[in-house]
């Protein structure tokens, strides 16, 4: 019979040796190609030295262990290694695919093992992985949705900073440059109005005017002008911002 | 004078009002004595201005909502006219005929003073007290919008006090699991520095202020595991020049933006980096500079700002505007986070 291979990536060295002793007591036939200490590495390894099976971490840098096994998944029988991540196992479970859970025993690397001697016994790998594989991915995927902005990059200077928008107290329109102004300063960036309106969170950024958003949780006052035209006030600074007529129901409804 | 939340007080203010517009009528404009019939014709006229513009008022808002100008103008036409007729019928039934002339004078003098006092002030109270009504549904909505985010902020709070970060304490104990069979006094060390770093993040939960070196202490904790863990990848140095080992410090600041740079600096960057923290006090400011040579803020940046928030929150409940966090790009790479608090 063939010799079974496997290589073992995670980017904590102690885990990987861990990992390893643990094989070569449960299963001194196999042969452990090498080790990988980040994503690129691992997928490098695997190209190079396509082995039976792949031990990996899903939380690397580089390349996490999804996106490697998404890419070697069609040679190699995945095993994925995870420490704690409730959604990741969940999709592991309900897709029937490897995986380890951190501290990685002897009892549980065992369980795993049987199964993955099984699978190999019959005749290689189920010809579904891929697909599991990719749902398992899709999964991970959507809990990363795109989340609000919660810093704002600007320029002072030289140096570059990070503001956050709880901080800022509105965004206007000026010339080509977006002002960014908040209690104590005031920064220009490039990002247009427009797009910072698709970015902020709605409930706490309200466009009040054409060339202007505000913090809600900054307005001190809202008066009116002598011409009649709708104003709010910020806290520590003495200028307010125009709310147009088409803008004003927003401060009535709510 | 018009409310339309208290009637009773738009009537008294109105009253009010029509008693100045008798006075200054009978002492300065018509100089007669009849002080009494002035009063009663111009609150007989005010009043009923009063109450047909509010009811305007009432029947726009209720039903027309469109109509508010007009509403208020039919009110104000109907109650001139009701007015009219009322002070009409008081001249008549107390006074002799012959004085009709006169009184019908009285009456246009104080209908006109009315109208041309009373639109803009009730335009003025209007505008006023819509403007009063939005202000407080912001309010309402901060407090509401806030005190659940506090929820939140508090619940966030509590799990980083504690400081179990579940992905943080089920990857050490398996590098201490696994230390135990490639070097046991390394696994021992670890294991120390493990429960020494629960015990001072969790007995902590119950304090406000700390000592800056007991805060240190618990960081330089924190980044002896993370050194195990992640071997020749992290790099540290701590500094702390203050030359004030008793100067006091809110707890979880330093530490959780030395986990930020972790997590978003150096965890993820392939050839790992360093993190400096330097302390010092130079004419009264304290200031705490955290730096890594990480990722940069590019990719995660609004994770990392979940933190952020809070932190910059906690500083300015505990300090005020007397201290501030910035963060700026570090150089060659990484970010600089910058405390600063006036002493």
């Amino acid at each position: 019979m063939k010799q079974v291979t496997a290589i073992i990536a995670d980017d904590e060295e102690n885990l990987r040796i861990g990992i390893k002793k643990h094989l070569e007591q449960l299963w001194p036939q196999l042969i452990v190609l090498g080790q990988a200490e980040n994503g690129i590495q691992a997928l490098d390894l695997i190209e190079k030295e396509k082995p039976d099976i792949a031990f990996i971490d899903i939380q690397m840098p580089g390349l996490t262990g999804v996106e490697v096994a998404q890419k070697v998944s069609a040679f190699c029988h995945v095993i994925f290694i995870t420490a704690y991540d409730q959604y990741a196992v969940q999709a592991f479970e309900s897709e029937a695919v490897d995986y380890i859970l951190k501290p990685v025993t002897k009892d549980r690397l065992q369980i795993t093992l049987l199964r993955l001697k099984k699978r190999l016994a019959a005749k290689g790998r189920t010809t579904d992985v891929d697909e599991k594989i990719q749902k398992v991915i899709q999964v991970l995927g959507n809990r990363q949705a795109p989340d609000y902005l919660r810093l704002v990059k600007v320029k002072t200077g030289s140096d570059l900073r990070f503001v956050p928008v709880s901080e800022v107290l509105y965004f206007k329109a000026e010339d080509k440059y977006t002002i960014v102004q908040t209690a104590i300063h005031e920064f220009l960036i490039k990002t247009p109005i427009k797009d910072l309106e698709t970015v902020l969170n709605p409930k706490q950024f309200w466009r009040v005017h054409r060339s202007a958003i505000v913090n809600i949780d900054k307005i001190q006052v809202i008066k009116r002008s002598f011409t009649n035209q709708m104003m709010v006030g910020f806290e520590r600074i003495d200028h307010s911002i125009l709310v147009s007529r088409s803008y004003e129901h927003l401060f009535k409804q709510m | 004078m018009i409310n339309s939340k208290k009637p009773t007080s738009s009537l008294a203010i109105t009253a009010v009002f029509n008693t100045a517009i008798a006075l200054v009528l009978n002492f300065m404009v018509l100089k007669e004595p009849q002080f009494w019939d002035i009063f009663i014709i111009s609150q007989l006229t005010g009043l009923s201005i009063c109450f047909f513009v509010y009811t305007g008022i009432f029947i726009s808002e209720k039903k027309l909502k469109k109509w508010m100008g007009g509403c208020i103008a039919a009110g104000m036409i109907i109650g001139i006219i009701v007015g009219g007729l009322l002070s009409w019928g008081y001249i008549s039934f107390f006074q002799e005929f012959s004085a009709g002339y006169y009184y019908k004078q009285v009456f246009l003098k104080i209908a006109v003073f009315g109208v041309v006092f009373g639109i803009p002030i009730i335009y003025f109270f209007t505008a006023r007290e819509k403007l009063i009504e939005s202000e407080k549904r912001i309010q309402n909505e901060k407090i509401k919008r806030l005190s659940m985010e506090k929820e939140a902020a508090m619940t966030t709070l509590r799990l980083l006090q504690a400081q179990i970060e579940p992905h943080f304490l089920f990857n050490t104990l398996s590098n201490v699991i696994s230390l135990f069979d490639i070097d046991v006094a390394k696994a021992k060390q670890m294991l120390i520095d493990v429960n020494e770093f629960l015990r001072i993040s969790l007995t902590r939960t119950r304090q406000e202020m700390v000592t800056l070196s007991q805060e240190l202490d618990l960081v330089r904790q924190y980044l002896d595991i993370f050194k195990i863990r992640m071997g020749k990848r992290l790099a540290y140095k701590i500094k702390n020049k203050t030359g004030r080992p008793d100067l006091l410090f809110p707890p979880l600041i330093v530490q959780p933006l030395v986990e930020n740079a972790i997590k978003y600096g150096l965890e993820p960057k392939v050839e790992g980096g360093k993190i400096t923290i330097d302390c010092r006090i130079e004419e009264n400011v304290l200031s705490i500079e955290i730096c890594d040579t990480g990722n940069g803020l590019d990719e995660n940046a609004s994770q990392a700002g979940i933190g952020i928030n809070n932190i910059s929150q906690r500083l300015e409940s505990i300090y005020g505007t007397k201290a501030g966090l910035t963060l700026t790009q570090n150089y060659p790479s990484g970010i600089k986070a910058m405390i600063k608090v006036f002493l």
